[in-house]
Order: structure tokens, then sequence, then C-alpha cells
């Protein structure tokens, strides 16, 4: 059984690298809040000759709660502990009959660079960091086709993780742009479209065959925080 | 200024990451066809050869987790077994049919399909060298010898009267082309007589002694027959012999269709003096003879009369048991069932309504769950189904209510193994004998490959290597495999060799007459 290094190498340098921001403290500011929204996965898989499999984009869900630390008026360090949904679907081009669709449910930590640009009420920010990832559950509901009897059957369960070959830890880059605005003295809202480039695949390297699998959700999320 | 140079140094080390951060994955071959470019390096090469097996069973065999709860690492055996190979391949070396087959036999060995069968083309001889894993794990069943090429024989039976009716025809070949060469009045016994009979005599017509001197190279040529080894190509011999000495008009040798090599088919039906109905068959190949479909697609639309003869022969023994039961069911006077499935290889899924889901209610019978593969990943597959065999839909009796028996033996395999799972899953059901192969798992053919992406390897005796692997991996309900371990009879009699060559007593087939008249 072979496992993924990426996990343990990219995430102890991100951090370093924010941490290193820590001395930059001139007017500090705490914020927390909380967002939802929608996610869209896409799942990277290769097909290889089986070309027919399709493996199309789903929709799910999102929801935070966020932790931010203002450096400056233009610098913070954000934090995040969410629950989001990656979720996408397995049809077959010759077999309609199969029609697979996954809830994938991971809880995520986040934690990103934030640079803010604008003025007191209206300001735009860009956010870049990294994330770690468990992939909590996962379930299936659909069709299937058994093709010595014939018949197509509905499908709905759980699916159990293979120990062997499901990687339940998710690390990734992330980026996302969005706006803030100053509702109150203490309140802002903040409506943001992110991207999360998973850099681990969902399977081990469980056989000599490599056959890496990955996600990359976008989502649309919004909140607020309150400023202390 | 400070502001700037932050701001590009995260957004350059995120492109940085960007560029090389996912994994790609190994290039996978289809080597489900007769593909040049995917067997051309396994033409020529032992270790390609091995390669062609890992890779084509890693995407498509659907039982490897339960493989690997047996404790098969399949990743290792590719480490352990590929320098074996390339041995094979070092320049000068000689490597023969036998230990190319050891080596194969190694690699195979802790695999559990019962039909598995992978086949090596021995660039160096010409042979074609075949490994059955299940073979190798039943070779030390007490029963295997025993039950090589075993017929059940009623010859006894019917002369002490404990089978008064009965019916029985035959079409597969190699019986056919043996009664020709050795039963009186026929063929070969008929020519060697009538060569008798006109060397008796003082003159011989110009015609006779052509037909003498036709006779006698006959016999020579008959003998040959007999000697040849069994294979498709004895029937194609015998169809040349047949049609040369045509003019003859000897009994008995009459062209038989080649189809019925794969087709062909042992049928017995026999009713006891206290009305048990039995049915013996050799496979389940009926659906060619008793479904128009299959007849059609297996015969074609327009075949000679010699072979619409052999069909309505099978159909006639079928029907004889099959309207017994109906009869005797609806007067109340059925004592029971035996179904003979002993040295039964299996065969069309479709046949299960002919034999025991002809007593069950229309509308299917679910049996087991069903499991697919569902992409190139080792354990990528489907949610378990249904599976259900079809059962008998038109006007029949569902006979519930008297004991229904299956005889088996060790090579009970597949249909045999199916119909012996349905039956214990039955209130009347009882399976008799001795533990069944254990190839539980169907197949298809490679027309059907893509419906799952799985099924086989090459093509057989085409590709320089082939496998024959099942298209789904079956369980019984409670999620039990049966492949490698077989169906355990409900009783477990084994059948007596010394007591049927002394006393013409078939002990199994007895314990079965023993179960249905005192239930137990």
């Amino acid at each position: 059984m072979r496992s993924n290094r990426k996990i343990h190498s990219l995430i102890p340098k991100s951090v370093f690298l924010l941490l290193a921001l820590v001395p930059m403290v001139a007017s500090a500011q705490w914020r927390i809040g909380a967002q939802v929204g929608a996610s869209c996965n896409h799942f990277v898989i290769d097909k290889q000759y089986q070309t027919d499999y399709q493996y199309k984009d789903r929709w799910g869900m999102t929801v935070s709660l966020t932790g931010q630390y203002d450096f400056k008026n233009w610098l913070a360090v954000r934090a995040e502990l969410n629950w989001t949904q990656k979720n996408h679907r397995q049809t077959r081009y010759q077999l309609s009959q199969l029609n697979y669709r996954y809830f994938n449910n991971y809880l995520q930590l986040p934690v990103m660079a934030s640079f803010s640009f604008g003025g007191q009420k209206l300001r735009g920010f860009c956010n870049l960091g990294v994330y770690a990832g468990y992939w909590l559950s996962s379930r299936r509901e659909g069709t299937d086709y058994n093709s010595f009897t014939g018949k197509p059957y509905i499908i709905r369960e759980d699916v159990k993780f293979n120990s062997d070959r499901d990687q339940r830890m998710d690390a990734g880059l992330l980026g996302g742009l969005g706006m803030e605005y100053r509702i109150a003295r203490h309140w802002v809202a903040q409506v943001e479209v992110r991207y999360y480039y998973s850099t681990v695949s969902t399977q081990k390297d469980y056989m000599r065959v490599k056959d890496p699998r990955y996600n990359s959700t976008l989502a649309l999320q919004l909140g607020g925080s309150y400023l202390f | 200024m400070m502001k700037n140079r932050i701001f590009l140094l995260g957004a350059y080390l995120l492109l940085l990451s960007l560029m090389a951060c996912r994994d790609e994955s190994t290039q996978m071959q289809n080597y489900a066809f007769n593909d040049n470019l995917a067997f051309e390096k396994a033409e020529n090469s032992y270790a390609e050869k091995f390669k062609v097996l890992w890779n084509g069973m890693n995407v498509n065999y659907a039982m490897w987790d339960y493989e690997q709860q047996q404790g098969l690492d399949w990743d290792a055996v590719y480490d352990k077994y590929l320098p074996e190979f390339e041995a094979f391949d070092e320049k000068d070396r000689e490597v023969s049919d036998k230990e190319l087959e050891k080596l194969m036999e190694e690699v195979m060995a802790p695999l559990h399909d019962g039909h598995l069968l992978v086949c090596f083309k021995n660039h160096q001889t010409g042979n074609y060298v075949n490994v059955s894993p299940s073979k190798l794990r039943n070779k030390s069943r007490d029963d295997y010898e025993q039950s090589q090429g075993f017929k059940p024989d009623l010859d006894g039976y019917f002369a002490f009267g404990d089978f008064t009716t009965g019916l029985e025809a035959y079409t597969d070949p190699i019986m056919i082309i043996r009664d020709v060469l050795n039963t009186k009045g026929v063929g070969r016994q008929w020519v060697k007589a009538r060569i008798a009979d006109l060397e008796k005599q003082a003159t011989l017509s110009s015609l006779e002694a052509k037909e003498l001197a036709s006779l006698q190279d006959l016999v020579s040529e008959l003998l040959e027959l007999a000697s040849m080894q069994v294979s498709k190509s004895v029937i194609s011999t015998y169809n040349k012999i047949a049609l040369r000495y045509e003019w003859l008009h000897v009994p008995g040798l009459t062209a038989i269709n080649e189809t019925f090599y794969d087709n062909g088919i042992h049928v017995r039906y026999a009713l006891s003096r206290d009305n048990i109905a039995y049915f013996y068959l050799s496979g389940f190949s009926l659906s060619p003879y008793l479904s128009e479909t299959y007849t059609n697609y297996v015969f074609g639309k327009s075949f000679d009369d010699n072979t619409k003869a052999m069909i309505k022969s099978v159909c006639e023994v079928w029907l004889g048991w099959f309207n017994a039961i109906q009869q005797l069911h609806k007067a109340g006077a059925l004592k029971g069932i035996i179904i003979d499935l002993r040295s039964n290889g299996g065969g069309y899924t479709n046949d299960f309504q002919y034999v025991l889901g002809s007593m069950l209610p229309s509308g299917g019978f679910e049996y087991a769950k069903a499991r697919f593969k569902r992409g190139t990943g080792r354990y990528d597959y489907s949610s378990f189904m249904p599976q259900e065999a079809v059962t008998f839909a038109g006007d029949h009796e569902v006979v519930d209510d008297v004991p229904i028996v299956l005889l088996v033996n060790c090579r009970s395999v597949s249909m045999s193994e199916m119909s012996s799972v349905c039956a214990q899953q039955l209130d009347n059901g009882c399976v008799i004998g001795k533990r069944t192969w254990g190839g539980f798992c169907a197949l298809t053919d490679n027309q059907s490959y893509s419906n799952n992406y799985s099924g086989y390897v090459g093509i057989e005796d085409v590709t320089p290597v082939f496998c024959y692997i099942p298209g789904e991996a079956l369980f019984t309900k409670s999620g039990q495999a049966l492949d490698g371990v077989g169906v355990t009879p409900n009783i477990e009699v084994a059948f007596d060799t010394e007591a049927y060559k002394t006393k013409g007593r078939d002990t199994q087939l007895d314990r079965a007459l023993q179960y249905i008249r005192e239930g137990q």
C-alpha cells in the first residue's frame, strides 16, 4: 500500500510563508463570521479507452465559519472551517440507464492571505492560500443497469470507503475574488467567488498502475463578519 | 511598494505550485479485441505476454476486493513473476510448454473465479498453453477423477423397475460418432458385416466389387477417425467421410451439423413407478432446441433434415418430462422431481426457465446479487444489483408442494451452481451429492464486452494471450462468494464407484429417491 506524500510537503511551506507576514502588524483587527453558498465541482479522471463514460460537474453546498486577522487595512490572514460538497455525476453515452449522482462531503480548513483594496464602505479583495481537508462521507443515487437481466435498477446507498484505495485526506491551493460592503460600524457583508484546486488525488497509489483523480471546486458564497 | 511586492510574491508562488501539482495517469490499453498494436510485443515475448495478462486482469476482473481479503496482492505478483518471464526471454533460452504452464500456474493459482482461463501461445513451439486456477484448486477433490465425463446410467433402474417410462436423446457429435464406430448394426459394425457378406460370395458383379473396395476403404478411414483426439476437426473429418461414402447408404453414417460441437446436448427423462420425474441434461444448452429465437441464432433459419430431426429429438425428451410434471401435479399424483446436474458444466442462462424455472412462478426468480466493473480502477464497481433468473412464462404448474432434488458433484459448474443456489432458497428444494466446482459468476461473449468494459482479454486461438474472465461478479444474497468454494449440498453423498460397477446402483440417485420417498 502506497500513500500520497504531497499533503505533507505543501502545507508546512505555505503556512510558514503566511506566518512570515506576522511581524508586519501595525493596526490589527479581528473579525469572525459565517458564509454559505453553492459549490460546483469538476471531477478530474482519466477515462482511458472507456470513452463513452462521462463525468459531469455537479452543484453542492458550502457552509463556513470564518476568522480573520487584519494586519493592515489591505492585508489580512484568514482561516475557515467549512463543510463543502464536491459532487459529480457519472453517466454513459451508450448506456443511458447508467446515471450515478455522487454526493461527497468534505470538511476543510482553508488558510489564506487576503489582499483588499478600495474605499471605506465598498472594498474588493483577493484571497490566496491553501487548504487541508478530510473526506467525511460519500453517497450515490441514481440508476444502473444489469446487462445480464436487461433491467435497470434504482440505486440509493452510502458509499463504503475502501481503505486500500481511498485517500480521505485532501489538500490544495485556493484563490478567490470578492467584494465587501461595510453595512455598520462592526458589520461587513461579503460575496466571494472562490476556486479550490486539489493537489491530492482522491485515490492513494494503491496499485502499480497510476490512476489519480482530483476535485476542482468553484464556490460561490456570501456571508458576513463581525468586526471587533 | 511593499504591498505590491507581497502581492506579486503570492501570485508567483501560486503559479509555480499550479504547474507541478497533479500526477499523470499511466496509459492503459484495451485488450478486449484482436488489436495488432496491443498484442504486437506479446507475439514474441513471454514478459510481454505476462504484462498483457496482468494489466488485462487488473482492469477487467470484478473480484479484486474478495481476492485481497483472501490474501492476494496482485501488485506483488507482478514484482515477483515479471523477472521470471523475462528470464524466459533470454537469448537462446528454450522454453517448453510444460515450463511455461508451470510458471503460469504459479501466477494464477491464488485466483478464485471458477471460470477463469488463461491461454498463452508459446511462440517457440506454436502451441497454446492453458491454465485454469479452479482446475488446479479442484484437482485434489476426492470426486474430481470420478466426475470426469460422468454420465448417469439408468439402465439398471429400468431393468429392476425403479423407472418405468423414459426417453433419451443426444446431439453431442462425439457421442454420435462413437455410436457410428461401435454400435452393432450401424456404422462401422454394419460395414464390417457387409464386407464379410460380400467376401463370402463366389463372384461379385462390377458394382458389388466396387462396393466392396469402397467399404474396405471406409473401414480404414473410420479406424483412423477412432484414433483422432477429440476436437472440432474430428467432426469435419467425419463429415467428409460421410459425404464421400454417402452412396453406400451405411446406416447411421450421416453428416452432422458442426454447430452441434458447441451446442450438443445429452438429455434423459425417466418416470419412476411412484411418479418421481427425473431429468438429466449434460449441459445447459436447451435454448437452441426449445426457443425459436435461439434456434435461428445458433443454427440459422434453415437447416438440413438431419439437424431438424436431432433438434426434434431433444425437444421430445424435454416435453416428455415437462408434460409429465404438468399432468401429475394437476392430478395431485406427483411424488417428486429429480434434476440431475452432475458433471454439467453450465451454459445458457436462458435455460433456467426450462429446468428448475419451469416449476417456479412466472416473472423471474431473484437468487443472488450482481456487481459489474464501472471504470478502469481495480475497485471501480457498480452497486450491487439483484440477479434474477428467467422463469417459465407460459401456463404451467408451480411445484411448491413436493420435493425438488438437484443432484450435483465436483464438476457441476456455473448454471448448475446457479440452479443449486436457487433450489436451496426453495422450501421444497434440496441439493444432494458433492460440493460443486465454484464457478458462480456469469460470462458473456466478446461482442458484449463494452456493456461493462469487462469480460475478455484477446480472442481465443487468435491473440497470443487470451483470458476468459466473467463479465460480472456474483455473490449470494447474503453476500457470500461461491467462486473457488462451490455450493455445499444439503445432503452430502459420494458416488460409490464399486457399488455402481458391481450392482449397477447410483448411490447419489438412490439417496435422492430415498429423500423424496421418506422425507429425510
